[in-house]
């Protein structure tokens, strides 16, 4: 990821990312990690956003719906800010 | 069962082996499987739809035809708010939901496979992984409600006939 939004001033586009996660609640146990813009496998812009998912919490049917519902609330909450960039949302293990 | 049904009713198995500490890459193998079950969902479809069953051979030769990049680049066309010409003139409605989370989890199984498959450097969890195959069964449950009608077909065509599409 070529620029970790906690660690640099912040662009316009890095702001309404950050605007935008910050109206998704995570289920218990999970938390924001980090996002970057920068662009996918191919070339095309993207939005990259890394929830933290605590290893604490037992692994269920329901904590997997948990998981997929926040990907979508958060790539739509990026995606109403029309950043003309895809998100996606994938999820590290966590203590 | 076709190969596709077979593809994603695998990819839970390559998860559940080694029940208390996964292999990264049975992981791996689980996430590029879920992203081929939904590809070859896809392909399947928009062959049998737009080539006929004669002559043997042709159907196969066709879905080898098919480029993961210029499907994705005609999956974000469904994404797009509002939709552009040709979609908006073809669909004379808003889009379905179901259609345009195919389109969506398409263009992210297709990331997270390329990550599965190339970065060597990743590592995958089971619970973010099952999330991810979560997403192919529910392309599969969304394709079924959407399969007969007019706007799936007009989804098949353009990851058909990609950049062509657009003339």
């Amino acid at each position: 990821m070529e620029r970790m939004a906690a660690l640099a001033t912040p662009t316009p586009q890095e702001a309404a990312v950050a605007e935008a996660l910050s109206t998704v609640t995570p289920p218990k146990g999970v938390r924001l990690l980090r996002f970057a813009l920068d662009t996918d496998w191919s070339g095309d812009p993207a939005v990259h956003v890394v929830y933290g998912v605590s290893k604490k919490i037992p692994l269920t049917k329901a904590r997997v719906r948990d998981l997929v519902a926040l990907s979508r609330a958060a790539a739509d909450a990026v995606d109403k800010m029309q950043l003309d960039r895809h998100t996606y949302v994938s999820f590290d293990d966590v203590r | 069962m076709g190969l596709a049904e077979d593809l994603l009713s695998q990819a839970p198995h390559l998860v559940a082996l080694d029940p208390k500490r996964p292999k990264q890459a049975s992981l791996r193998r689980a996430i590029s499987t879920s992203y081929y079950a939904v590809f070859h969902l896809l392909t399947a479809n928009a062959a049998l739809r737009f080539i006929p069953k004669r002559p043997v051979g042709l159907i196969p030769r066709v879905e080898r035809a098919f480029s993961h990049r210029e499907m994705k680049q005609a999956c974000f066309a469904f994404n797009r708010r509002p939709l552009v010409d040709p979609l908006r003139t073809l669909l004379d409605k808003s889009l379905s939901d179901e259609l345009r989370s195919i389109a969506v989890a398409f263009i992210d199984l297709q990331e997270e496979r390329h990550k599965a498959d190339y970065d060597t450097g990743a590592v995958f969890s089971r619970p973010a992984t099952l999330a991810i195959l979560a997403r192919a069964d529910a392309v599969f449950a969304n394709w079924r409600a959407i399969e007969s009608t007019d706007e799936a077909t007009v989804f098949l065509a353009p990851l058909a006939f990609a950049a062509r599409w657009s003339k």
